[in-house]
């Protein structure tokens, strides 16, 4: 009796699992699109005030958890599994970079910042860019939209070196050639391999590179 | 034999591939025709959301300018979400223009410069650089006046459940400084506010003007309602039980919030069929909304209710509200001298459907207690040891 209630309680809880896990009236696909965060009673009350009542004041009678889930803007067959992973938490990552490239300005030498991308995916270079100028703004650095340059020859001797020469080397001929001057620096954002989603962040300031994250 | 058997083999392998082809061909075209669907209509529920960053980043801008004075900006590139198309990224080109131009206090003006987005090719001491006019203004200074110009950047990214616009201002100088940034998301939750172009207003402004729309009949409503009330016939053969009441009713309900949450009404009622009987009628009532904690604007309201009325009616239809059996003498003295008229109190509950406070149909139960043991009414039903001897359906307006 025990074995058969125990197998019901079972089924019952594969065939109609809590929300938001995939069961009996959410498939796999349905819950994939869904992008979940956990919120206190507290933070969910205020921000979604007619849906979540605040907590009592002497407190609840049972202990209530929010699971706050919103469907995600795109369909995840739309982009690479890739794209999507590096734009999901593009802003936090950015914000990431941006607050190490400002304590490295906290020492109080005023520099302008030029930013860099280098990704696999062009269409994505563009957009890291943006929002890693936009986030060192946030930060109240100096930015500019100025892309430094190498000339044809630097770039045929850098492109045959091994990456983690390649980047040194580059941000030597950037101070040598004055593409970068004193005041200012480089900071760059590199997918080191295409097939990982966490970008690298290295800085050039005064011809020397050096890896943030 | 071994030979005839390859050959079924071959034929059956032919037989098995062939069509594998044909299904893998078809496939991949319904699955990219059902990835362009969908991306299609990615794209119309995003435009609008894209449409209400863009306001605000506007919006922002009327109320602090970014310069003093009128000053030209080259809307130097729109992206969009990666994914979806280009034709997405002209109609926010359109948009944004269209909402610059509308609000020229913004000190923002949209200027046309083909050598501005155009790819430059300019040979100087440190060689031959090919780019953007807006990226390389020594060349673009070459071939245009640059005065004091600013290229103004749109970005437009999906971001799991964020729409997130970013936005930049360079100053096509030779140092391209970034003068300003913004970065503004809304999730994909959040309806849009769809301003007029002309008109922009915060989000704290629409939504109180959405507040005012709402509370534009005010609290205090008048309805109209017609109901009508039957009664539950006693058993015994010789029973005719009391025809159907008619009541025209009016006055006025009151609700404790704009929401509507509870309501309450006070009306009064007239009932006249020629010939059988005529009544006047005060009614009190107390309304719950049980679909939600305020009514919709989208779908229809569900109240329950509990209430009282007094009612006197009179004429030869009005006999049978008596507390004992009519006999015959009774029956024939009523129509030889004064109308019969009687005068009882019930107590009602029931339900009632509204559609935008506009129009309802209800309907309830109701118990006269005073005839409660009158052998000239029956039972629909006893709740509670409270029996209900009318059954009633209501129509209502409110004014």
């Amino acid at each position: 009796m025990k074995t058969a209630r125990a197998a019901s309680l079972s089924v019952l809880s594969a065939l109609l699992p809590a929300a938001p896990a995939p069961g009996l009236f959410f498939s796999k696909n349905q819950v994939r699109r869904l992008d979940c965060e956990r919120l206190t009673v507290g933070a969910a009350a205020t921000q979604h005030p007619g849906a979540i009542e605040p907590e009592r004041p002497r407190g609840d009678y049972v202990e209530r958890k929010v699971l706050r889930c919103r469907a995600r803007l795109l369909r995840s067959d739309v982009r690479s599994p890739r794209i999507e992973a590096v734009l999901m938490d593009l802003e936090r990552t950015m914000q990431t970079v941006a607050g190490h490239v400002g304590a490295l300005s906290a020492n109080g030498t005023a520099r302008t910042w030029l930013v860099e991308a280098h990704d696999p995916d062009t269409r994505l270079v563009g957009k890291l860019r943006f929002a890693l100028q936009n986030a060192m703004v946030d930060q109240g650095l100096a930015v500019s939209d100025r892309t430094p340059r190498l000339g044809l020859s630097d770039l045929e001797i850098i492109t045959r070196l091994p990456p983690d020469r390649a980047y040194s080397a580059a941000c030597a001929r950037h101070a040598a050639n004055g593409s970068i001057g004193p005041a200012e620096a480089l900071v760059a954002l590199v997918a080191r391999d295409p097939r990982e989603t966490a970008l690298h962040a290295g800085v050039c300031i005064d011809g020397g590179w050096a890896w943030l994250q | 034999m071994a030979a005839v058997g390859r050959l079924l083999l071959f034929a059956l392998a032919l037989l098995a591939v062939t069509p594998a082809h044909a299904v893998d061909g078809s496939e991949d075209q319904a699955m990219q025709a059902e990835l362009d669907r969908v991306r299609a209509g990615i794209a119309g529920e995003v435009q609008l959301a894209a449409y209400d960053l863009l306001d605000e980043m506007v919006y922002g801008w009327l109320q602090e300018p970014l310069f003093d004075k009128s000053t030209p900006v080259v809307l130097a590139s729109v992206t969009v979400p990666v994914g979806l198309g280009t034709g997405m990224q002209a109609l926010l080109e359109n948009h944004i223009s269209g909402v610059l131009a509308q609000n020229p206090s913004t000190n923002v003006q949209v200027v046309h410069c083909p050598s501005c987005t155009a790819v430059l090719v300019h040979s100087g001491p440190e060689g031959t650089v090919l780019s953007r006019g807006v990226d390389n203004p020594s060349a673009l200074a070459a071939v245009s006046n640059t005065g004091n110009k600013h290229a103004l950047f749109i970005d437009i990214e999906a971001e799991g459940a964020w729409l997130v616009l970013r936005a930049r201002l360079t100053q096509l100088t030779a140092d391209l400084p970034v003068v300003w940034s913004r970065t503004i998301a809304t999730s994909a939750s959040t309806p849009a506010l769809l301003r007029e172009p002309g008109d922009l207003k915060s989000a704290a402004d629409a939504r109180a003007e959405y507040l005012d729309a709402l509370r534009d009949r005010g609290p205090l409503l008048v309805p109209v309602r017609f109901a009508v009330r039957t009664y539950a016939r006693p058993s015994g053969r010789l029973a005719t039980g009391a025809p159907p009441f008619l009541w025209l009713q009016s006055g006025a309900e009151v609700a404790t919030s704009e929401g509507r949450g509870w309501t309450g009404s006070m009306l009064v009622g007239y009932s006249f069929i020629p010939q059988a009987y005529q009544g006047l009628m005060g009614q009190v009532r107390v309304s719950r909304l049980l679909t939600g904690r305020v009514r919709s604007h989208t779908r229809p309201d569900l109240y329950a209710f509990v209430g009282g009325a007094v009612m006197s009616v009179w004429g030869q239809s009005a006999a049978v509200f008596r507390r004992r059996r009519l006999t015959a003498d009774e029956v024939l003295t009523d129509n030889a001298g004064d109308d019969p008229r009687n005068t009882f109190g019930g107590l009602h509950t029931g339900l009632d459907l509204r559609l935008g406070n506009r129009v309802g149909v209800s309907a309830f139960l109701e118990a006269v207690p005073y005839l409660s043991n009158s052998p000239n009414l029956g039972n629909y039903t006893t709740i509670a040891g409270i029996q209900f001897q009318s059954l009633g359906t209501e129509v209502s307006f409110w004014f």
